[in-house]
C-alpha cells in the first residue's frame, strides 16, 4: 500500500489506498436437508488520486502489477472529474474491537452447529418450510493517503438465521442472531415470531381501505432509503431535494429520530468512514425536524460543509466496495427508540397490519418519498390480535405524510441482518389496498 | 489459462470438480447533471471453485491464484459436510465440450477510447439537462466485458468473451418541491453500434419526465390494464421468469406441484419463450457458467408449463433437460439459475383495437423495478394514462402494480402486434444479472392491484 502511495506521489499526485480482505463460510438447510455450502476468499485495492483540483480512481482486484493500476488512475485523472478537497490527515488508529480471532478457525462444521442449535426452537410451527442457514466471516479493512492517515480495522461476524416459509408460498417470518465471535439466541423472539406465525396461516382478504400500520426493522430500509436520498448532500448540491428549503422545520412526527452512528451497535461498527473522516452519532432529523444533511468528501466541498464521516463505498444492493466511490451513505443510520414496548403497540391496533417484508421497495420515486410496497408479508389484525395474513396486499403513499401519523415508536431496537439496529414504529390511517 | 486451470483441479478428491477464471474488465463514466463524476477503465479477476462428493456439493470463490489449492480443498471439505445431510446432488450429464467463442461485435468497446466514450455520455447528457424543467440528470456509461474461462474434470474447456454495453440512467424534472424521474437505457451485447444516433430515446425521456410534473397520482384500487412492451417485459421477468428458474421453487414442494410441467396456469392468450441465443440482445451467451450450451426453451405454451430454466444440478433434480442457465455475475459468485432473454409472444390486435377491447382501465407505460417473492411479485410503471372507452386520456403517476403469478396468468386477454425487447438487464436475485433481457408485445390483463397514493 505504502509502496502505491509512493508511486503516485512521484507522479506529483496526492493519493489514498483502500484495501479489503474478506474470508466467509456459510450453510443452509432446508426442513432439515443441506441445500447450501459455500466459502469465499476476496481481497481488492482501490486507488484515488488527486492532481490540480482533480481525481483518478483505479481497482483491482489481485495487485500483481501497481504500475498498471497507476496507470488506469492517471488515465482516469485525464478524464477531468473535479476534486475540490483533499485526503484527511487521519492519523493512525487500528479498530479491532468487533473482532474476534477464533472466527478465523470457523469452518462448515461450525456453522453446522449453530443451525442445529436454531432449528430445535422452530419446533412448533404448525405447517410451512424452515429454512435455517449459519455463516461466519472476517474483514480486514486499510485505508492509507498521502496526508499521513494509517486507518486499519478487523471484524469478524458469526450469524444463525431461521426463516418460517407460510406453505404454498416464498414468504414467510424470520429471525436472524448475530455476534462477533457467537450467535447469542434469544429465545423469547423466536417464540413471538412462531407464534405470529401460527396466527398468521390463514390468508384474509380485507379490501381496500385505511388502517393502522406497524413497521418492524425487517422494511425500515424502505423507509430509510427514501429519507437518505432526499438528506443527501448530492441531492441537495443538484438542488433535487424534496427538503431543499425545509431545514430545521418540522417534516413529519416528532416521535421519530434518524441518527447516522456508525460507531454504534454490537458488530461490525465504523470509527471511521471509507474515506478516513472519524464517525460520530450525526442526527438528520430529531423529533421530525429536519436538522441535517449528510456528505462525503467531494459533496462536503461542493457545498462548504464539513464532512459527516458519512462517506462508504456501497449501493441500495451493496456492491464490490473497491469498484464503487464513497459516496453520502445512511447505511449505518438508525430510527431512534420511543418509549413504547411492543406489546402496547400491538394493543393499540384496533384494524391494522404488521409489514413484515417490502416486496418492491426500490420501485418508485424514492427522491419524492413515494412508497408503494407489496405486504410480503403483512399480518393483519384485529383487536390486537394477528388474526391472519393479508392476501395480494399493498402499502401506499408518501414516506412524509406517514411518518406525520407515527403514533407510536418501539423502546428496544432489533437486529434483522443488516448493519442496523431499528424499533417498531406504528403509523395510523394507511392506505392499504387488498384483494 | 485453460491447461493451467486443468492443473490446479487434477488433484481434487471429489467426484466432480470444475473451475471458471474470469478477467472482468469494466469502464464506467458517470455524469450528474453538468459535471463528470467518474471515468475509469479497470480489471478485475478471480477462480471459483465447485466440487461434488458423495452426493454433496460445494462452492468457493477466491481471487488469487495462489488461494486456488485452498479453494480446491474447501470446496472438497464442504461438499464433504453436506453428503448424508437429507439432500443427495447429482448432474445431469452433458457432453463435454471444447470451445473458443468470440462475439460477432459491431463496435468493439475494446478499440474506443475512454474520451470518446465521455463525450458520447456527454452529448446524451446534455440533451436531457437542456429541455425545459429539467433539473437534473445522472447518466452512466457501462462497459463489461468478462473473458470466461472455464474447466471440468469431465474434459469441457471452454474460453468465451461476453460483452456489454449501455448507456442508461434518469432524468429528474421538478417544479416547486415536487419532482419527477424518468429512465433511460440503451445498449445490450451488440458493441458500441447499438449507442450511436440514439438522440432521440433521450429526448422523449426528458419529455415525458416534465409530463409528469402535471399528471396525477394514480388512485389505488384494483384496474383493468393495458402495459406496454417495456412493462410487459418487466411483467413477464418478474411475474412469470423468476417461478420458471427451478432452484425458486426447488425446496418447496407445494410449489413445484402448483407449477409442474403440462399444468394449465396461464389463459390460452400466453406463450412465453426464453430465448438467450437471440443474435444482438442483451441476454445473448452461448455457454453458461457451467459449460452448458443454452437452448430455446418454451416455458409455456397456450397457457399450459412446457419447460422450465435450469442448471445441471436442478435439471438432475427434477428429472428434466438442461438448458443452460445457470449463470454467475462474475467471478466472485457461484452460477445460479438465472433468465437470459426472455418474453411474450405478441398477438394480433393494433394497439388501438387492444385499448378499445379494455374499455375503461388504465395504460401503463415502461418498467420501474420489480420483485417477485414466490408467486407474488410487484413491478412499478413510470408513468401511466387514464383510459374510458378505449380512449387515452389524462397522465397518471406514482404506479405501483402488485399481484399473484396464478391468478394474473389467467387474467391476460389479449396482446397487440409490437414486440420490444429490453436494451439493458439488471436482476438482483442475490447477485446482480446484467444480461436479464426481456420483453414482449402490449398486453391487455383484467383485475390488476394498483397501489397509489
Amino acid at each position: 500500500m505504502e509502496k502505491l502511495l509512493e508511486m503516485a506521489a512521484a507522479r506529483g499526485c496526492k493519493a489514498e489506498v483502500f484495501s479489503i480482505r474478506e474470508k466467509s463460510v456459510s450453510m443452509g438447510k432446508v426442513n432439515g436437508a443441506v441445500n447450501a455450502v459455500s466459502a469465499s476468499i476476496q481481497s481488492g485495492v482501490s486507488l484515488r488520486i488527486l492532481k490540480n483540483g482533480k481525481l483518478g480512481t483505479a481497482f483491482t482486484k489481485n495487485l500483481r502489477n501497481r504500475e498498471e493500476l497507476l496507470s488506469n488512475a492517471l488515465s482516469s485523472l485525464d478524464a477531468g472529474v473535479e476534486a475540490l478537497y483533499d485526503f484527511p490527515a487521519a492519523g493512525s488508529v487500528s479498530f479491532t474491537e468487533d473482532y474476534d480471532e477464533s472466527v478465523e478457525e470457523m469452518s462448515f462444521p461450525d456453522v453446522k452447529r449453530n443451525i442445529e442449535q436454531l432449528e430445535g426452537l422452530f419446533g412448533k410451527m404448525k405447517q410451512g418450510i424452515l429454512e435455517a442457514s449459519s455463516g461466519c466471516g472476517t474483514t480486514e479493512l486499510r485505508i492509507v493517503n498521502t496526508s499521513g492517515a494509517d486507518l486499519k480495522q478487523k471484524d469478524s461476524s458469526v450469524y444463525s438465521s431461521g426463516y418460517m416459509i407460510y406453505p404454498g408460498t416464498s414468504t414467510g417470518l424470520r429471525n436472524v442472531f448475530a455476534g462477533t465471535g457467537a450467535v447469542e439466541i434469544f429465545h423469547p423472539d423466536v417464540k413471538r415470531t412462531v407464534d405470529f406465525f401460527n396466527d398468521s396461516l390463514p390468508e384474509v382478504e380485507i379490501g381496500d381501505s385505511r388502517m393502522k400500520v406497524l413497521i418492524p426493522p425487517e422494511p425500515m430500509y424502505a423507509i430509510t432509503w427514501r429519507l437518505g436520498a432526499a438528506a443527501s448532500a448530492k441531492a441537495f448540491y443538484e438542488k433535487v431535494s424534496p427538503l431543499y428549503s425545509k431545514m430545521n422545520e418540522q417534516v413529519f412526527s416528532p416521535l421519530i429520530s434518524l441518527v447516522s452512528d456508525p460507531g454504534a451497535g454490537r458488530m461490525e461498527r465504523r470509527v471511521f468512514d471509507d474515506e478516513g473522516i472519524k464517525t460520530s452519532a450525526f442526527p438528520v432529523f430529531e423529533n421530525g425536524v429536519f436538522t441535517n444533511v449528510y456528505n462525503n468528501l467531494d459533496y462536503a466541498s461542493k457545498l462548504g460543509a464539513e464532512p459527516s464521516g458519512t462517506g462508504f463505498r456501497g449501493g441500495m444492493w451493496g456492491g464490490e466496495k473497491v469498484s464503487l466511490s464513497p459516496a453520502p451513505s445512511l447505511s449505518y443510520a438508525r430510527i431512534a427508540t420511543g418509549s413504547s414496548t411492543f406489546e402496547d403497540m400491538l394493543g393499540m391496533m384496533d384494524r391494522g397490519v404488521i409489514v413484515y417484508g417490502a416486496l418492491g421497495a426500490h420501485s418508485g420515486n424514492i427522491l419524492n418519498g413515494d412508497l408503494s410496497i407489496g405486504l410480503n408479508p403483512g399480518l393483519y389484525v384485529e383487536n390486537g390480535k394477528i388474526v391472519g395474513r393479508v392476501k395480494d396486499g399493498m402499502m401506499a403513499g408518501n414516506i412524509y405524510e406517514m411518518l406525520s401519523k407515527a403514533i407510536a415508536v418501539e423502546n428496544k431496537p432489533h437486529y434483522t441482518g443488516s448493519m442496523y439496529e431499528n424499533p417498531c414504529i406504528l403509523l395510523d390511517d394507511i392506505s392499504v389496498v387488498g384483494s | 489459462m485453460l491447461t493451467r486451470l486443468k492443473e490446479l483441479i487434477s488433484e481434487a478428491d471429489a467426484d466432480y470438480t470444475d473451475i471458471r477464471y474470469e478477467v472482468k474488465k469494466e469502464t464506467a463514466v458517470s455524469m450528474a447533471g453538468p459535471e463528470l463524476k467518474k471515468a475509469d477503465s479497470n480489471s478485475t479477476d478471480g477462480f471459483v471453485v465447485r466440487a461434488l462428493k458423495n452426493g454433496g456439493f460445494s462452492s468457493v470463490t477466491v481471487t488469487r491464484e495462489e488461494d486456488v489449492p485452498e479453494a480446491v480443498m474447501l470446496a472438497v471439505q464442504g461438499a464433504s459436510a453436506m453428503s448424508g445431510c437429507g439432500k443427495i446432488v447429482s448432474l445431469s450429464s452433458v457432453k463435454a465440450v471444447n470451445d473458443w467463442v468470440e462475439p460477432d461485435l459491431k463496435g468493439d468497446p475494446a478499440h474506443v477510447s475512454l474520451s470518446e466514450k465521455i463525450a458520447l455520455v456527454k452529448k446524451y447528457n446534455d440533451l436531457m439537462l437542456s429541455q425545459p424543467e429539467i433539473a437534473n440528470t445522472n447518466v452512466n456509461y457501462s462497459e463489461v466485458d468478462r473473458e470466461k474461462f472455464f474447466v471440468s474434470s469431465e474434459g469441457a474447456a471452454i474460453r468465451e468473451r461476453v460483452c456489454t454495453v449501455s448507456i442508461g440512467g434518469e432524468v429528474v424534472a421538478r417544479r416547486g418541491d415536487l419532482t419527477q424521474n424518468i429512465r433511460a437505457a440503451i445498449g445490450g451485447a451488440n458493441g458500441m453500434a447499438d449507442l450511436y444516433n440514439r438522440e432521440d430515446v433521450f429526448l422523449q425521456k426528458a419529455k415525458l419526465a416534465k409530463e409528469l410534473l402535471y399528471a396525477e397520482p394514480v388512485k389505488g384500487g384494483t384496474y383493468d390494464v393495458v402495459i406496454n412492451p417495456g412493462l410487459t417485459g418487466v411483467f413477464i421477468h418478474e411475474a412469470f421468469g423468476h417461478f420458471s428458474e427451478a432452484d425458486i421453487i426447488e425446496d418447496n414442494p407445494p410449489l413445484r406441484e402448483k407449477m409442474a410441467l403440462e399444468a394449465k396456469i396461464g389463459s390460452d392468450a400466453v406463450t412465453i419463450i426464453a430465448d438467450t441465443g437471440i443474435p444482438d440482445q442483451v441476454g445473448f451467451y452461448v455457454y453458461d457458467d457451467e459449460g452448458v450450451r443454452v437452448k430455446e426453451t418454451p416455458l409455456m405454451v397456450k397457457g399450459v408449463l412446457k419447460g422450465r430454466l435450469h442448471s445441471r444440478r436442478t435439471a438432475a433434480e427434477f428429472n428434466e433437460p438442461v438448458t443452460g442457465h445457470s449463470v454467475a455475475e462474475d467471478h466472485r459468485f457461484e452460477p445460479i439459475v438465472r433468465m437470459g432473454t426472455i418474453y411474450l409472444e405478441k398477438g394480433e390486435l393494433t394497439l388501438k383495437e387492444l385499448l378499445k377491447r379494455m374499455g375503461n382501465g388504465l395504460y401503463l407505460c415502461d418498467g420501474k423495478g420489480g420483485q417477485t417473492s414466490g408467486e407474488n411479485f410487484t413491478f412499478g410503471a413510470q408513468y401511466g394514462y387514464v383510459v374510458k372507452n378505449g380512449e387515452v386520456l389524462g397522465m397518471i403517476r406514482d404506479i405501483n402494480i402488485m399481484g399473484n403469478l396464478f391468478t394474473t396468468m389467467k387474467n391476460i386477454e389479449a396482446m397487440d402486434n409490437s414486440m420490444v425487447l429490453s436494451e439493458r438487464g439488471g436482476c438482483g436475485k442475490g447477485q446482480m444479472n446484467i444480461k436479464s433481457g426481456y420483453g414482449g408485445p402490449s398486453t391487455l390483463i383484467r383485475s390488476m392491484v394498483i397501489g397509489g397514493a
